[in-house]
């Protein structure tokens, strides 16, 4: 028996160019017509899905997962098609929807799991068992603002572990939090599955979708491109992301080639390992590439010696487009305030082709500094200019 | 409306109320104070050219800043109602209308704190209303909910492909408030511009729960009915209204 039947269903965005979002340009000029781009996020995409079978969606980002979970969760309506779905939907998305940080966590809970489609009675008989699981004992009348991300991911969590539906749909739950945590979520998953519910389950984690996933689809430009088996899925996905970094990027990188160095310069443009809070940081990569790479993403990540990753910053997210690199040159990133609490840090570099399609270059501990302070009582990562107001 | 669709609308007021209220101990105060403000200027620039005319001014005054503050609670609430609630709508399916409905009644329990002040004022004019006064006040805020939800309703959705629509509402809830009978008496309009008063609901609604919680009298009776029969059925429209635009405006938070 079909629980989830999707049939046919194709989804256009209109990508507003130049639209119209205030009244006011009505009246300033109100015969310039809107302009869209369109694009197609899914197209004629039908599948069914019987009760109680894990099915794991996978695809490149932007093929259309996200948006055909929102249709099947009934955030979307799609263009054409239709989705029947029989059962009681419960769709995590996100962890921890409509938590708001000025509530205690008793409250949030009460909110969150409301919202997840409990009855705040069901909530009250399992306010204790929340808690606990969560290892939030003694917190429950602490604002939210004031938990670290750790226990607000464990409590979300935890709220959610209680919804009771049928059908569950996950996207990407397991991007957030360490090992531990991951464990918890997959003990979780297999006890849905064992109780024979029916799960649809997007990652990008290719060992999760093998080991839980009955069936996998892959989609690709808004189209199934393969279903099946979740082995073979995982193994022709693997193989065809391989093909397309091929033909985006370069041939293979021979020895020599890639990242070579990277240099911390300061002020002065001299080399140098030490710096002090609020200076100005120069790092320079250096690369050696016997072909063209086109459309390159440079990105930089740089971790304190404890391995915690302080910021990471790519040239895409920045909007730096590089057309195209070649030979032996250099990119140099500025920091203008270096704003990290004193400590030793090291930086990595990672070169990714067209749509961090493919990695190209990877140079880890490519290059360290260390950070001094003047000032005694810090502590936390990094400084964040606040303006203190008296009353 | 389930049992789970109350829950929700339970923990949305809730969630409301706590952060108005409770966070700061100063939340009821703030609640009371800015309408008790506006009234106390009001008072202080109108009482000399309206003070003889009308009985009760102070009365008259206050209870007319309580309804028009909770009418334009109501709508500004419901306005940005799905603009605030966006994170929530765009991960999971819940019955959006009780977004609006909920963002609205916290405006309704404002309304009972004013009441509560006015008490004082009540007594202070030596003045007691009778229980079907009160009756009929309370009719008559119901009536100005409706029509305040029915346009809250429209104005939701329009709010989230016009962002500007905010400022230009407050601007209409300034215009409206000296159109509508608060600080002068209807009787004070002569000539071309009372059409305009007239035409403007708020004025009969204001004008029946006025008169009969401070002075005990039925008027605009008849008006105040039709006014109830258009809202309900401007609700109507703007239920149709959301309930067609809603799915479809997902795509622009």
């Amino acid at each position: 028996m079909a629980v989830i039947e999707v049939s046919n269903i194709t989804k256009t965005f209109r990508i507003p160019q130049e639209r119209k979002t205030q009244l006011k340009e009505y009246f300033v000029n109100p015969f310039k017509k809107n302009t869209y781009k369109e694009f197609k996020a899914l197209d004629d995409v039908s599948f069914s899905i019987e009760k109680g079978e894990f099915v794991g969606i996978i695809g490149r980002n932007g093929s259309g997962k996200s948006t055909l979970l929102k249709i099947i969760s009934g955030i979307f309506l799609p263009n054409k098609g239709y989705v029947k779905t029989d059962g009681n939907v419960i769709p995590f998305l996100e962890l921890g929807v409509g938590f708001n940080m000025e509530l205690t966590a008793k409250e949030n809970i009460f909110l969150n799991g409301v919202i997840l489609g409990m009855s705040r009675s069901s909530l009250q008989s399992k306010y204790k068992d929340i808690i606990n699981f969560a290892e939030l004992e003694g917190f429950e009348n602490t604002q939210l603002k004031n938990f670290s991300s750790g226990m607000q991911v464990r409590l979300a969590f935890s709220i959610a572990m209680q919804a009771k539906g049928d059908i569950y749909i996950l996207d990407e739950v397991l991007a957030v939090g360490d090992m531990n945590f991951q464990q918890k979520c997959f003990n979780t998953f297999r006890k849905l599955k064992k109780e024979g519910k029916t799960i649809v389950f997007v990652s990008h984690s290719m060992g999760a979708v093998e080991e839980f996933c009955d069936r996998v689809i892959l989609l690709d430009h808004g189209k199934i491109q393969d279903e099946g088996d979740a082995f073979d899925v995982v193994r022709y996905y693997s193989e065809m992301s391989l093909k397309n970094g091929e033909n985006t990027s370069i041939n293979k990188v021979s020895k020599g080639e890639g990242i070579v160095s990277v240099k911390a310069l300061n002020l002065k443009l001299e080399e140098s390992s030490s710096f002090n809070m609020g200076d100005y940081i120069k790092l320079r990569i250096n690369y050696s590439f016997k072909g063209n790479i086109k459309n390159p993403i440079f990105e930089v990540n740089l971790y304190r010696n404890d391995g915690l990753c302080v910021a990471s910053l790519n040239t895409q997210d920045s909007e730096v487009e590089i057309n195209q690199i070649n030979g032996n040159s250099f990119i140099d990133l500025n920091i203008d305030n270096i704003n990290f609490f004193a400590g030793s840090y090291n930086v990595s570099v990672i070169l990714f082709s067209e749509d961090f399609s493919t990695e190209i270059s990877f140079l880890e501990n490519a290059c360290s500094f260390e950070i001094f302070s003047q000032k005694e009582r810090q502590s936390g990562v990094v400084e964040i200019l606040g303006k203190w107001e008296e009353k | 409306m389930t049992k789970n669709d109350k829950d929700l609308l339970f923990e949305f007021v809730k969630t409301d109320f706590t952060l108005r209220y409770n966070n700061s101990i100063l939340g009821f105060l703030w609640a009371v104070l800015k309408p008790l403000l506006m009234f106390s200027v009001m008072y202080f620039v109108f009482s000399f050219f309206m003070g003889n005319t009308i009985k009760y001014y102070s009365l008259y005054l206050l209870i007319g800043i309580f309804m028009y503050n909770f009418f334009q609670e109501v709508t500004t609430n419901g306005l940005n109602s799905l603009l605030q609630k966006k994170d929530i709508i765009l991960k999971v399916n819940f019955k959006r209308y009780l977004a609006v409905i909920g963002s609205t009644l916290i405006a309704g329990i404002n309304l009972g704190f004013n009441l509560l002040v006015s008490v004082i004022f009540f007594a202070f004019n030596h003045l007691l209303p009778t229980p079907q006064g009160i009756l009929f006040f309370l009719v008559s805020i119901i009536i100005l909910y409706i029509l305040a939800l029915g346009i809250a309703f429209f104005i939701s959705i329009l709010h989230v492909k016009f962002r500007d629509l905010q400022h230009i509402w407050e601007i209409l809830m300034l215009i409206f408030f000296y159109l509508t009978p608060i600080v002068y008496p209807i009787s004070i309009i002569k000539g071309k511009f009372s059409l305009i008063i007239y035409a403007n609901p708020l004025t009969h609604i204001l004008t029946f729960g006025r008169n009969v919680l401070i002075y005990g009298k039925f008027s605009s009776v008849l008006s105040t009915f039709i006014i109830l029969i258009s809202s309900l059925l401007l609700l109507l429209l703007g239920v149709l209204f959301f309930q067609k635009n809603i799915k479809k405006i997902a795509e622009e938070f």
